[in-house]
This record gives C-alpha cells, structure tokens and sequence, in this order.
C-alpha cells in the first residue's frame, strides 16, 4: 500500500480523498492553488503544495506542476479527482513514467476508454446495446451535417473531453446545429482545452441510469447497482438516486449485470461508471464510461456500505478485489442533492463571496460532504459545488421524508446556494411519482417549474 | 526564519555602504537569531557606530517553536528536504557558494528545527496560525523586491548569483528543475541579491520567496559610484 498520496484537487473532493487516506493511514498530500490557500482540504493535508495560480489550466490541469508537486513531497501515488486531469491518460503515463501510480485505470486502459465513439464500439461488441452517434470526431460543419443526417434528428452535440455535462446542445435542425457548433467548441476549449466535437443521438423523455463498477487488475468485476441521474439542468446532473424509480428489480439487475461483463471483458480496471440512457420503453443504451470517481457516488456508498474510494486507491496499489457479487447487498434507498452556489431566482447564475454561516444536517441516514466552513471564502475560479447531501431512507418514500427535513436544516448564510429547487423538486409530483426525465426541466424552464410548486 | 530582523543606517550616522550592511548582517544574524530562539526574550537590538540590528520574534511564537517563513507548504517542504537531501543534484551543490554557505547550513538547520518545533506546539502542518502570520510578514510584503518560484520543483541558483551582487531586472537568478525541466527564475526589478530565501536544491512551491533583493529604493554602496 502507499505510504503517501498527493490529492491533485479541490473542495469536497480533496476532502472526501483525504477522509479516505486518513481512514488507511496514508499520508496525505493537498496540491492547491492560489486562489484554494484557506481551503478545508488544506487546512487538514498532512502537508500542502501550492502548485499555480487561481487558473486551473496553470495548477490543477497542469500536468508538470501536480506531477513535480507528488515528486518534490515524497508522495508515491496521485489521486486526481474527479474532472481536471482524473481521465488524461497522457498525465497517466507521464505519473508512471516517473514510477508513480495513478489512482484510476492505468494508462493504457484510459486511452483504450478515452475515445467515446471507439468505447462504444469496443462495449458494443460485447453485447452493450449503444446509441447512435458520430463515426469519430467533427472535422467541419459539412460533416456534422452530414453525420447528423445520417444519425437522425433530434442529435446532442457533446465535447470529446467533456465531463459534467459541460458544453453540450440538443438541437433539431440543421440550422440550429450549425449555430450550436461554434458555441459548443467555445465552451468545449475554455472548458477542457480541446474542442473536438461529436454527435450522439438524442432520445426524448429520455432517463439517465449509471451502473459503478468495481474491477480489479486480475480481471474480478462487480457492480455495486445503478444511480439514475434524471434531475438535469442543461444537461448538468442536480439530484441523484439510487436505485432507479424508473427501473424494476429484474431489469435493474438486468443492466448492471450486462454492464460488467462487458467492461471485464473488454480489459477495464479500477472504478468505473457507465452511463446509459432508458427510453420510455425500458430499453438502455450505452452512451459513455467515466474512468474515475463520480461526484454521485455518496449514493453508492449509502446502499452498500462500501467505500468507493478506498476501493479505487486499493486496486490502484495491485491489491485484488477480495469479495464477490454475492457479497454486495444493497440496501434502501438514498438520495444526493448537489448544493451549488447558484440563484436559482436568476437563471442559476453562479455565485462565489464569503460563507457567513454553515451549518449541516444530521439525523439518521443524513450525510453532508461539503468543504464549507464559516468564514471561508468560496473563490470565482472554479465549479459551483459547495457540497453534497446525501440522506438515506429504508424505501424511497422514506429517504424524501427524511430529505426534506434535512434540507430544512441546512443553513449557509452570505452566499446564496439552490437548496429552494431541491426543497421546490421534493414537493414536485414528477419527482415523488419517480417520472423525471433528463429534459424536463428545461422543457418546462425553471422558474416555471418552481413557480408551480409555489417557491 | 520567523523572526523580524531589520538591519538599519543608524539616521544621523554617516552614509554607510550596502556591503557594509551587509558585511553585518552576515555576521551578526545566524549569532543574534540563535541566542533568540533559546532565550525567553522577545527582541535583541544591537548598535554600531553607523548601524542598527533589530531581531524581533514574531508574536504569537513560543520558545523555539519558531516555524518557518510562510505558513502553509513551507514547514512542510523542509520536513520534505530532508528526504531529498540525498539526491540533491550535484550541480546545484557546487554552484552553493562559499561566503554564503556557513550561513546557509545554519538556516537551514534552524528551519528544520523549527519545522520539527512547529510539529511539536499541535499546529498541523499546512494550517496557518493566524497570530503567526499577522505578526512576521515576510519579507515581501515588507516592501523588498522579491523573486518567487514561477514553478514547482527544486530551486537551483545560477553560478556567480551571490549575495551582494549587483543584478538588473530580467537577469536569471537560478531556475527551479521541473522533473528535469529548467524554468528560469529572474530578477523582478534591478537591485542587489540580499539574501537567499531558499536554498539550493531545496524543493519549492509555486510562490514561494526564494531570492530577495534591496531594490534601487535603498541607493547602493556610495564608494562604488
């Protein structure tokens, strides 16, 4: 096992990495940047290594800064986080070429996976069901016409590099792709410094089910059940659950059973995710993997009992699974709400400026994963993230009981947050009958959304 | 070090040189810091004829529980230095230069001790006290040009960068290797080197001080012109 890690992020989930390399006695190193000098994760880091400026593209993206930072303070392994360099499979190798570990898939694996076009051929020739999409990447708008021709509207234009939903359209027409386009290269190059584009097919009403995955080096995989991500807001996830509403016992089991053979089968290691979309029939299509820790996977953890990312820094290190799918019990049903510095009032605009106040929720089945403390001052640089709840309930009518509760407690003063859509989405009846889909939202636009539920 | 430490022309003495102040420092510094930390006081102030020397401890420090310069990642980084000692690069040790290495050896082991001092008081490593940080400002925030670290990696200093010497804006002080990569440090204003803020071969953080200067605020040495 290593003796030290260097956590190569921030917020909640420096916290979270850091939690677990408390738990297993590793020695824990917090890269940081300008801009996250009085963060949490820094303030409880055995130690701490400023490696650039506010500007992610020169510290937390900077491959040579975090790797020089893990060299310099002894670390023997990185853990990246999710977003940031969690799937650059060149930051991968350059890790390894410096005989440290990368704590995900190793480096030939991310690159086997890092293609979207070529994971769903590899998963599809091993039985996954997958959407239709692009051969490869937009070269120019000639192409994207023509390969959205093919396809079939409506299409979803999604960056290569993506993750989080960020720089992503649906459009119907080929004049709105054509505008759409140079939009989403834009937003894909500021977001990830690389503006490849591809089209996916857009399915309507649509629900977004991921199955974790769990596979260790000697080829043992299990799955650890389903999340449904359905709750979206341009194409951003705000509220996670597990298991599916949308999804009886046998097809639930179903999914995530075809999901891990296929991933065994095509040589997958470390923790994965895989994401699908459900149509209104009950039928699933493969869409993408995400070859590192989720922000949703609290969920996981609450049904399980697992610890996710101690799961990821054990199989990095070489050590086998040690259990089987008969092992994993799942159990009850849980819920995770993303507390984002956003006004919801005002068309989500993100916020930043000093947290006055901060105060958690507790009860039974109540978890806050949050890097917020009185007094810190959430910076302008990065996501909207403050923190996550997540409350678990024996069935799910119990864990949105408990949920609303739960969210009436939550207090942060000076910043404004968007627990008023979550407390607006428990009192919302396509929410507490389950039917949510990914465009519902958007299709009714949130401020009549929360206007009908009367917030 | 954690200390304040002014060296002063006393005002109505005559014009006294910047290696004369120098020359003082040199010598008087590594004595009066050492006799501080082990002493109960909390200043000592000594005169010349033509100049003044000032070490003050730093409110909110106990004992010898002095931590070193700027709160978060340094004190880590010297318990780091000593990991790395032994791969030091070979170049960056002979490029340590002979009038400032007795010195040298002296600050460095004082910052370890104090890392080690530090550890010692419950403070976690990486969290900054307050009290500490508002009571030292370094050397920086003092009004004194200051090179920091563009990079992170081990610093290494140029040959013929010593103390004393004469340095315009843009000249390269040293780099800091970057899994083997140079990226060139450079002297932010003209001015002369006064002191090392780190040494040689030591691992360093993005920002962090590691050469200051006496700008051309404090005119240089009136024999010389």
């Amino acid at each position: 096992m290593f003796g030290r890690i260097l956590i190569a992020n921030r917020g909640e989930i420096a916290l979270r990495v850091l939690r677990a390399c408390r738990r297993m006695g590793i020695s824990a190193v917090v890269a940081y940047s300008e801009a996250d000098r009085e963060s949490r994760a820094v303030q409880l880091a055995d130690e701490a290594i400023c490696v650039g400026p506010a500007e992610s593209s020169r510290s937390y993206l900077s491959a040579a800064s975090i790797l020089s930072a893990a060299v310099v303070t002894g670390c023997e392994a990185i853990h990246p986080g999710y977003g940031f360099l969690s799937e650059d499979d060149a930051f991968a190798e350059m890790t390894r070429a410096h005989g440290l570990t990368f704590i995900g898939p190793p480096p030939e694996v991310l690159e086997r996976f890092a293609s979207k076009a070529g994971t769903r051929e590899l998963l599809g020739g091993h039985g996954l069901p997958t959407i239709a999409g692009s051969q490869g990447m937009l070269r120019d708008d000639d192409h994207a016409l023509d390969e959205a021709q093919r396809i079939g509207y409506p299409v979803l234009i999604k960056p290569s590099a993506g993750g989080g939903g960020r720089g992503m359209r649906m459009v119907r027409t080929p004049r709105e792709l054509q505008q759409a386009i140079t939009i989403c290269r834009s937003e894909a190059r500021a977001a990830f410094g690389d503006d490849s584009l591809y089209l996916e097919k857009w399915l309507e009403d649509n629900r977004h089910v991921e199955v974790q995955v769990i596979v260790d080096r000697y080829g043992n995989g299990v799955h650890v059940g389903e999340r449904d991500c359905s709750v979206q807001r341009r194409h951003q996830k705000i509220v996670e659950e597990g298991p599916s509403p949308a999804l009886g016992v046998a097809a639930r089991q179903a999914l995530a059973e075809q999901a891990v053979r296929a991933v065994v089968a095509a040589g997958y290691e470390n923790l994965g995710t895989l994401e699908f979309l459900v149509d209104r029939t009950g039928a699933f299509y493969f869409i993408e993997i995400n070859c590192r820790i989720q922000v949703e996977h609290p969920v996981t953890e609450m049904l399980s009992g697992i610890d996710l990312v101690v799961e990821q820094i054990r199989i990095a290190a070489g050590e086998p699974l040690g259990y089987a799918q008969s092992d994993i019990r799942l159990r009850g049903h849980a819920i995770e709400f993303r507390i984002n510095a956003e006004d919801v009032r005002h068309d989500f605009r993100p916020g930043a400026g000093v947290v006055e106040r901060y105060l958690a929720p507790g009860g039974p089945g109540v978890r806050m994963d949050s890097h917020l403390y009185g007094g810190y001052e959430v910076p302008p640089f990065y996501d909207s993230l403050l923190g996550k709840l997540i409350v678990w309930g024996e069935d799910r009518t119990a864990a949105i009981e408990r949920s609303r509760v739960a969210l009436d407690e939550l207090v942060v003063d000076g910043i404004i947050t968007n627990r008023t859509f979550h407390r607006a989405l428990l009192d919302s009846q396509p929410f507490v009958d389950g039917e949510f889909t990914t465009n519902l939202l958007d299709r009714v636009g949130s401020a009549a959304f929360l206007a009908a539920t009367g917030r | 070090m954690r200390e304040v430490i002014q060296v002063e022309r006393a005002r109505d003495g005559d014009p006294t040189g910047i290696a004369e102040l120098l020359r003082v420092a040199d010598e008087l510094l590594p004595p009066l810091a050492a006799r501080l930390g082990v002493s109960e006081l909390g200043e000592i102030e000594v005169r010349g004829s033509a100049w003044r020397v000032r070490v003050r401890r730093a409110m909110g420090t106990q004992g010898t529980g002095v931590p070193a310069r700027n709160g978060v990642g340094t004190s880590n980084l010297a318990q780091a230095s000593n990991a790395v000692d032994a791969a030091r690069p070979a170049e960056a040790a002979r490029q340590a230069e002979a009038t400032r290495q007795a010195e040298a050896t002296r600050q460095t082991e004082a910052t370890r001790q104090a890392a080690a001092a530090s550890s010692r008081t419950g403070l976690a490593p990486g969290t900054r006290d307050p009290a500490i940080t508002n009571g030292a400002p370094p050397a920086a925030a003092l009004g004194a040009p200051m090179a920091t670290s563009t990079a992170v990696g081990y610093f290494a200093v140029k040959a013929g960068i010593v103390v004393g010497q004469r340095v315009a804006r843009g000249d390269v002080l040293g780099w800091v290797d970057v899994l083997g990569m140079r990226k060139e440090i450079v002297s932010p204003e003209d001015g002369v080197v006064a002191r090392f803020e780190t040494e040689p071969g030591d691992p360093v953080e993005y920002g962090q001080e590691l050469v200051s200067l006496l700008g051309p605020g404090i005119s240089p040495d009136p024999d010389a012109t």
